[in-house]
């Protein structure tokens, strides 16, 4: 059910109710008839049909029949009666419809509407309600009475009820209540009225009913004051009061005739009824019109136009506020005056005219005209005067409506003004103008264009693109700034026009565009300025200025000019590559640019001396660059004055210096570096000495010296007089390589190595941190080499900021390098030479043997050894004698000792190197063999004689006692020889034996009990099987030591054959091997890099598979078999390999029994085993000249560790 | 003899001339197996001489397992002379022996040995080298015909 459904069932039903309930009411005094007056249901119908729509009849229907049963009537004439009551207020409400009612009974017309329709409509109540009711025999004698009483009780129902119902708005009920003090007085005087009129008076003799018309006027009072609503409350109280008194017998209607009564009682209600609305109509139409007068009086003076009205004779009759206001003049000035307009001496008098006829009444007048004020002053008067005509169409009189149009007469007059101020000014301008539309048409040029182009006006205006002043081969150009600007992009356009005559002229072309609301262009305005002439004065001022710049440009001293503000107006190329600002960069800048904060003071006081014109003119001074580098700079100012001699500025010659200086300075550090170089200082000192004087040299550079070590790897610490301790700690010591920061590249790589900044640089990925510690940005290092270009060491020089080398500076750094290269080279030979000398000293001191110069025939110097062996406590008792003193007169062989002695001298000092034996003497007498050697040496130009003379009288003896031991000796090694060529002989062929005999026995068990155990298991039991089993097992064991004793013994037979073994592949790839033969074990492996071997490659195989194998058969137990290969470095730097793992280990009390052949320390049901393993490990690694030993705790695992010394055997 | 002979074994042990033969009879290969105990037999054998003047020289077995340690003539002796003869210069040879020795090896080979099959102790090891070689010689491989 819808909304509007419910609102009809709702109304339906409350209107069945009302209906019922004031039918029953209306009913109560006229009970046991079916007569009544004042039928109200009626009323009530119509008037919820009209307002709610006919949609709600049944409620009218039901609340009928309701009515009807109350009464006791049968159901027949009840449903006819219910029909008829229900058709009757629907025709009438249909005829209210369809004629224009309007139930605001403001009209006469609307209450003579409802009365009559309602008069129709209850005909059908009534002849229902007749025929429905004779019918049923329940009717009066009188039909027609009857009938009668019906209509006339039903039409006054729909009077009184109806308007109260359709008139019932909330604005007519707030007029009621504003007046509720009145409105209570009169309900009063209703009540008494009535009570007296209809309940105390009795007509006795029929003229008493005249004190009925006394409630007439309560009806009035009502109508007047309290609208439609009052005058419905008041025709239904008094037609109500009325009927109920006159039916119950009581006042002034009651007749004894009842038709008469009942006649005189509707008289009565009618006239009531009537009298009331109609009052209550004109009150309603007063009210209107008084407020429609309100609001125009209201309009008429708020509005800001003058409003007059006049009469025929052009008086003033009426005059608004805005008039007044407008005017000036008040009201009381122009009532009863002629006085429309007040025109004053600039009043245009034909204007007037035509106003003065209107006010004649000729037509009318619509125009502005100037008006003056009651104060004199003037206002433009938009003015309308026309007649006005009365209902009839006659003239009755005049309105004229004005309106001060002062301001916008003014607008108008300054636009004129100004369009035409642009125009002459356009058309005065010395450039062209010219306006196209949105088309590209042309629509206007001004006279200097015309004059430009030598086209006339008129030959332009009209002109689509291509114009005739565009040259025929710049269109396209032309014709791309035309589409610029049509798209809104104003930018000057520098071009090429041509002139009517064909001459073509350079212009600079300026668009702008109006716009309209929208923002659309309606108008594109354009300056054309011809420029010819400004490029021929550019061409002649360019070259001019070429001419000049080309010695500013390429002058390679500096020019520089500056403003008054010391700023910088000119900086050539030279300026840019001495202080590295480009001249853009400088321009507008502070000479401080370029000036040390030390130096400020200083530059500014020549700067105010150079303003003062009293010197300044040469200053060399240090500058710094755009890199942050201080250079040295000679400066040439000069004061630039202007025409009227004033100084306008500066202009200065700067010359770099810088190189000159640096190369003086390295000059000076070169000699003073040569000079410490040849003094007695150590390497260390002299370098660092070097470095300290560099640092002076090169302002904030730390400068450093790395030497390379005797191995050539590392890098020992040279001198770095300004790095920090701990850097030069770190550094010391480092092993060169490709990466290794730049000292250490550079001396890998034997190269110079310029890292700009080590944040960056890949090289000192390594080395960052430490150089970030340091504060070290930059470090550019360079290999010192010596004699064939080896590397000595490097020389390298650090920054505190990123910072890449000039040429000079490298060219500075090689020198440094090689200076470096004589310190180093010279000290070195120096320490060289001093320490050969100890050397030789020592040597010839601590000598076994005497050792002597001879000068000529005689000693000139000996060692300790030489007094020694002759029996001297001085050199003195030698030096200065001849060598034959020492001897005795005669040699063993008989010679003369001087004469053979002399013989020799002359021999060796003619180039032999002599050697022979000698017999000496000691000072004591007593004589030695000496075995002496004797050859010339030059020592500075002289010719000496060396000798070295040998005890041998030891020799001597021992060697007679060897000759016998010798031959002794040899004998007993033939002996032996053959003893051991046999043993040998025997050995081997004893073990080629047990390889074949032992294995054939043991062959036979094995396959015998094998084929027993096979062919024969039925007759075993279990006992015996197992019998068998052992019997096999043990074959088998047997077999495997003979195999390993063979291989053990074989080891010692076999040759060696070295070779370079890769020590850590072979391990992964034995244990690779190993541990694949082990599944369902979990082993790990961690090996370290080991350093490759010298040996025979399959013994070293095997030495690393019994290790292996014995760590991962040890380990078993464990969860995770963990094996360590490694190696380390032993005291004498060989290599120790070792093998660790977590297995069972063993007790060190029995460790010396670990290497030898059958020893096991394990039970075969632990481990299995022959226990020949580690003898054969030992035997091989013996081989190889290594050691090989084992360090273990029980359940802690064991460590096997071995050597290969490179050399074996 | 009526089927061809088949293979030829020369080993002194007796115990390991058995254990041979049951391998080899194991796999079903000592159908038409000759045994002789030393080198002299052996060549006698196969050069019908000695006491096998009058045995069918075209009878020629397969395969000879030849042990090398044998008394009277050696294996590396009987080989060489094997081989030194026109008639038997490609007669399949299968050296056995206890032996690891390089040498024999080496020598074996020099001499033209076609296998070296070094004898285990371990049954299994030796059965199946022997009945493998065995399998090898007489079933899969192919012979120039000696004609």
């Amino acid at each position: 059910m819808t909304n509007r459904t419910m609102q009809t069932a709702a109304r339906i039903l409350m209107l069945g109710l009302a209906y019922f309930i004031t039918g029953r009411l209306v009913l109560l005094p006229a009970s046991g008839s079916h007569i009544t007056l004042v039928w109200l249901p009626a009323g009530l119908a119509v008037a919820a049909l009209l307002r709610w729509g006919p949609a709600c009849w049944p409620g009218v229907t039901l609340g009928a029949i309701a009515a009807g049963f109350s009464t006791g009537m049968a159901l027949e004439p009840n449903l006819g009666i219910a029909a008829g009551n229900t058709a009757g207020p629907l025709l009438a409400a249909w005829l209210l419809r369809r004629i224009g009612f309007h139930p605001a009974f403001d009209r006469k017309r609307d209450i003579v509407l409802l009365a009559t329709a309602g008069a129709l409509g209850m005909l059908i109540c009534a002849t229902a309600r007749v025929v429905m009711l004779g019918s049923v025999a329940a009717l009066p004698d009188d039909r027609l009475t009857a009938w009668l009483f019906w209509w006339a009780g039903d039409t006054m129902g729909v009077i009184a009820v109806a308007p109260l119902l359709l008139a019932s708005t909330r604005d007519e009920w707030r007029s009621v209540a504003v007046r509720r003090g009145e409105f209570l007085s009169w309900l009063c005087t209703v009540a008494l009225v009535m009570f007296w009129v209809f309940f105390l008076s009795r007509d006795r003799d029929g003229r008493a009913w005249t004190p009925g018309f006394v409630s007439l006027p309560i009806v009035a009072w009502a109508a007047l004051r309290f609208g439609a609503i009052g005058t419905s409350l008041a025709v239904i109280v008094i037609s109500v009061g009325a009927a109920y008194a006159t039916v119950t017998g009581r006042g002034p209607l009651h007749r004894p005739d009842a038709h008469e009564e009942v006649l005189l009682l509707w008289l009565f209600m009618v006239t009531s009824a009537v009298l009331g609305w109609l009052i209550s109509a004109l009150q309603a139409a007063k009210t209107k019109a008084t407020g429609f007068q309100h609001l125009l009086e209201g309009a008429l003076r708020d509005v800001s136009l003058g409003v007059l009205l006049g009469d025929l004779d052009r008086k003033i009759t009426y005059a608004n506020a805005g008039f007044t206001r407008l005017t000036g003049y008040r009201e009381a000035d122009l009532l009863g005056k002629v006085g429309f307009i007040h025109p004053g001496p600039e009043t245009n008098p034909a204007t007037m005219e035509k106003v003065g006829a209107a006010l004649n009444g000729d037509g009318c007048f619509e125009g502005e005209i100037l008006d003056y004020r009651k104060d004199g002053t003037s206002f433009w008067n938009a003015l309308l005067i026309t007649p006005v005509h009365n209902d009839h169409g006659e003239k009755t009189g005049l309105l004229a409506i004005q309106r001060d149009v002062s301001e916008r007469r003014q607008a108008e007059l300054a636009r004129n003004d100004s369009v035409k101020l642009a125009r002459s000014l356009i058309d005065s301008m010395q450039d062209g103008f010219v306006v196209l539309n949105p088309d590209g048409l042309q629509t206007n040029a001004n006279p200097a264009f015309c004059k430009m182009t030598g086209f006339s006006k008129e030959e332009l205006i009209g002109q689509r693109p291509p114009y005739p002043y565009w040259p025929p081969e710049g269109q396209e150009r032309m014709q791309a700034a035309l589409s610029a600007m049509m798209r809104g992009d104003f930018k000057p356009f520098e071009g090429t026009f041509m002139r009517k005559n064909g001459e073509h002229f350079p212009a600079i072309f300026t668009p702008s565009g109006v716009s309209n609301r929208e923002g659309r262009f309606v108008n594109f305005l354009a300056t054309v300025q011809d420029i010819t002439e400004r490029k021929r004065e550019e061409e002649v001022r360019m070259l001019a200025d070429q001419k000049l710049r080309l010695h500013f440009d390429r002058t390679p001293i500096g020019v520089i000019e500056w403003d008054l503000e010391f700023r910088v107006t000119r900086w050539n190329p030279a300026a840019e590559k001495i202080f590295g600002y480009t001249a853009q960069e400088a321009a507008g800048q502070h000479a401080s640019l370029i000036v040390a904060e030390k130096l400020r003071d200083y530059v500014d006081a020549i700067w105010q001396a150079l303003l003062a014109r009293s010197g300044g003119g040469r200053s060399p001074n240090e500058n710094i660059t755009k890199d942050g580098r201080t250079i040295f700079c000679e400066w040439f100012n000069t004061q630039l004055i202007d025409e009227r001699g004033k100084v306008v500025g500066v202009a200065s010659l700067v010359m770099d210096l810088t190189e000159r200086k640096q190369a003086q300075r390295m000059l000076t550090w070169e000699k003073s570096a040569l000079e410490m170089i040849s003094t007695e200082a150590s390497l260390h000192d002299v370098l660092d000495g070097l470095m300290r004087g560099l640092e002076d040299q090169l302002p904030s550079a730390l400068c450093s010296i790395l030497l390379l070590d005797d191995d050539g790897i590392h890098l020992r610490h040279g001198a770095a007089p300004s790095l920090a301790e701990a850097y030069v700690r770190a550094i010391d010591g480092v092993a060169i390589g490709p990466t290794v920061g730049s000292c250490g590249t550079a001396a890998y790589e034997e190269e110079q190595v310029i890292v700009a900044d080590t944040e960056s640089h890949r090289l000192w990925e390594d080395y960052r941190g430490l150089a970030r510690e340091h504060g070290l940005r930059a470090c550019w290092s360079t290999p010192i080499r010596g004699d064939h270009g080896t590397v000595l060491g490097t020389f390298a020089i650090y920054y505190r900021e990123p910072r890449e080398p000039v040429p000079a500076e490298l060219e500075l750094i090689a020198r440094v390098a090689h200076i470096t290269r004589i310190a180093i080279e010279r000290k070195r030979a120096e320490a060289a030479t001093r320490e050969s000398e100890e050397k030789f000293h020592a040597i010839f001191e601590n000598a076994s043997d005497a050792i002597f110069l001879l000068q000529g025939e005689r000693f000139i110097d000996c060692n300790i050894r030489t007094l020694e062996m002759f029996g001297c406590q001085t050199r003195d008792q030698i030096v200065g004698h001849p060598p034959y003193e020492f001897s005795p007169p005669l040699q063993p062989d008989g010679r003369d000792s001087r004469e053979s002695a002399l013989e020799k001298i002359e021999a060796a000092l003619g180039g032999r190197r002599l050697s022979f034996e000698w017999t000496h003497r000691k000072l004591d007498g007593s004589t030695f063999p000496a075995e002496v050697s004797l050859n010339a040496v030059e020592i500075q130009g002289g010719k000496f004689l060396q000798a070295f003379v040998r005890d041998i009288s030891r020799r001597k003896r021992a060697e007679e006692q060897i000759q016998a031991l010798n031959a002794d000796l040899e004998r007993r090694v033939e002996e032996r020889t053959s003893d051991l060529l046999s043993a040998n002989r025997e050995l081997e062929s004893f073990s080629y034996s047990v390889s074949h005999d032992l294995r054939t026995p043991l062959r036979a068990v094995d396959g015998f009990s094998r084929i027993l155990a096979k062919n024969y298991a039925e007759s075993f039991d279990d006992e015996g099987r197992r019998l068998l089993g052992h019997i096999r097992s043990g074959a088998q064991r047997m077999g495997q030591l003979i195999d390993d004793l063979l291989a053990f013994s074989k080891l010692g037979r076999l040759p060696l054959a070295p070779s370079t073994i890769d020590m850590g592949s072979m391990a992964q790839g034995v244990f690779d091997e190993l541990a694949g033969l082990e599944s369902g074990r979990k082993l790990h492996l961690d090996l370290h890099p080991l350093p490759a071997a010298q040996g025979t490659l399959s013994m070293v195989r095997q030495v690393w598979v019994n290790l292996i194998g014995n760590a991962i058969k040890f380990t078993k137990e464990r969860a995770v078999g963990e094996i360590e290969i490694g190696a380390r470095s032993g005291g004498d730097g060989t290599p120790i390999y070792y093998v660790r793992d977590n297995g069972a280990g063993f007790d060190m009390r029995y460790a010396a029994k670990l290497f030898g052949v059958f020893q096991r320390l394990h039970a075969m049901t632990e481990f299995e085993g022959t226990g020949v393993g580690l003898a054969l490990v030992q035997r091989i690694v013996q081989r190889h000249g290594g050691r090989i030993w084992a360090e273990a705790e029980l359940q802690r695992g064991a460590t096997f560790s071995f050597t290969l010394p490179s050399t074996p055997e | 003899m009526n089927k061809p002979l088949e293979i030829l074994l020369v080993e002194d042990t007796p115990h390991d001339a058995e254990l041979a033969i049951h391998a080899l009879k194991e796999r079903d290969l000592a159908n038409s197996l000759q045994h002789v105990i030393d080198g002299q037999a052996a060549l006698d054998f196969l050069f019908c001489t000695g006491s096998y003047q009058g045995r069918n020289p075209h009878d020629q077995p397969k395969v000879v397992f030849l042990d090398l340690k044998l008394p009277k003539v050696d294996g590396i002796e009987v080989l060489r002379r094997l081989r030194a003869d026109e008639r038997t210069r490609l007669l399949p040879i299968v050296l056995l022996t206890s032996s690891r020795e390089e040498r024999d090896v080496k020598a074996a080979y020099d001499l033209g040995a076609n296998s070296f099959i070094v004898k285990p102790v371990d049954f299994e090891g030796f059965s199946d080298a022997i009945g493998s070689v065995g399998q090898y010689w007489l079933r899969l491989n192919e012979t120039p015909s000696r004609k």
